[in-house]
């Protein structure tokens, strides 16, 4: 790929990010985002095949490069899917794609330089946008005793390889995969965790739950006294921006 | 304004590697958080990063080992703050290049900065154990900030041990 096509790929990728931004408004009509979304989802799909290709080719700064830009893309994806939730008063849907959006965006970042940039901003409106559209949240984290874990990039032993968890190399993310968990310590409440999706999702008082976001009441136990509270204390790899399958 | 951070006293810690039958490091030590509780080397934690921090150190030709036999045993905390693993400098080994504790500390700082791009108010929590070439007490530094903020102590870190 020579430079013309990088100038032409990068051209068009602004155009698209900057049509996404021009839906991102909560008043947009909904049909417009819902399409908006989809042709943005064929464009990532796009920059995925170019991604793929530079890595298969060993162009690792190319590969990386449309790495940034898949992860870029993938958070306006979100973040635009974060209007249509709230809009279907699917408020714990919503705060999922606001964080995958603010996840995707610090992954873009460490993908590549230019990504890095151009991109302090973005994240900045999203952290603005988690304290003007939800309420402040609980956040958990958990503790827990690794013994083995392996690296994504070589499979090899973690510890037995170069490849440092969250660089990218040649396209792809290393992140380390944990073999074996010998212990779960403890859960602590966190003002700042490190994946914002654990976080308690409903209180319980007196036997009635409500929903943290929504405070509607979702359960009542008969009989039910004292307080505590449900929390997801872990996500899935699939909500993790940073796990990309070659 | 550069961070300021004062020593405080250490365990002595050759003699607890001593006590876990465990080899005493040539060059820096990467140390477990339980070092001092430990009863065997199998009870051994370190922080999560300490793996990377190896493997970082390495890359740059810095002789650096961790207490015990890999894999390490880690600590995965799900916390926004990036706990570094703690650093020991052994006495004999500085007396060769008192530089090395700056040189180690712009790597990790390198390290951290690249991990907490976008992160906006990223902190990490680190702490340096040095040993006295005369006394052999051995001094801890600890340090929670930006992690720019560990190349600046690392001037302090290199007066400290300058100091007899």
């Amino acid at each position: 790929m020579d430079k013309n096509d990088i100038k032409e790929w990068l051209s068009r990728f602004n155009e698209r990010i900057d049509s996404a931004f021009f839906f991102s408004y909560p008043v947009r009509d909904k049909e417009l985002q819902s399409e908006e979304i989809d042709s943005l989802g064929r464009f990532l799909n796009e920059l995925e095949s170019q991604r793929i290709a530079h890595h298969k080719a060993k162009n690792a700064d190319l590969a990386n490069l449309f790495l940034g830009m898949c992860c870029f893309a993938q958070s306006m994806l979100d973040l635009l899917q974060m209007w249509l939730d709230l809009r279907s008063d699917a408020a714990n849907e919503a705060w999922d794609s606001l964080i995958g959006a603010q996840d995707s965006a610090r992954a873009a970042i460490r993908a590549h330089q230019i990504c890095a940039n151009n991109m302090m901003d973005y994240v900045e409106y999203l952290e603005n946008l988690e304290k003007i559209l939800f309420p402040p949240q609980t956040f958990v984290s958990s503790s827990f005793l690794v013994k083995k874990s392996d690296c994504s990039i070589c499979n090899a032993p973690f510890h037995g390889c170069d490849h440092i968890a969250g660089f990218p190399y040649n396209g792809v993310f290393c992140t380390e995969v944990v073999r074996d968990v010998s212990e779960i310590e403890h859960v602590a409440i966190v003002e700042c965790p490190d994946d914002k999706r654990c976080r308690a999702t409903a209180f319980c008082r007196n036997g009635i739950e409500v929903d943290s976001f929504t405070l509607r009441r979702t359960q009542i136990k008969e009989g039910g006294s004292g307080s505590s509270f449900k929390a997801t204390l872990m996500s899935s790899p699939e909500q993790r921006s940073d796990v990309i399958e070659t | 304004m550069s961070p300021h951070i004062e020593p405080v006293d250490f365990i002595d810690v050759r003699a607890c590697i001593a006590d876990l039958g465990l080899e005493q490091p040539e060059g820096i030590a990467i140390l477990p958080s339980n070092l001092e509780s430990a009863k065997s080397d199998s009870e051994l934690i370190y922080a999560a990063s300490a793996e990377s921090v190896v493997k970082v150190l390495r890359g740059k030709a810095l002789q650096v080992k961790a207490l015990s036999a890999h894999p390490l045993t880690t600590r995965k905390d799900q916390d926004h703050t990036l706990i570094l693993p703690m650093l020991f400098f052994g006495a004999a080994y500085l007396s060769q290049d008192q530089n090395t504790i700056t040189v180690a500390l712009s790597i990790i700082a390198n390290y951290a900065t690249q991990m907490m791009q976008g992160v906006t108010g990223g902190k990490v929590r680190m702490s340096v154990a040095i040993e006295k070439t005369k006394s052999k007490t051995v001094k801890r530094f600890d340090y929670e900030g930006p992690p720019s903020g560990l190349s600046d102590i690392a001037k302090q870190l290199e007066r400290f041990y300058g100091q007899e």
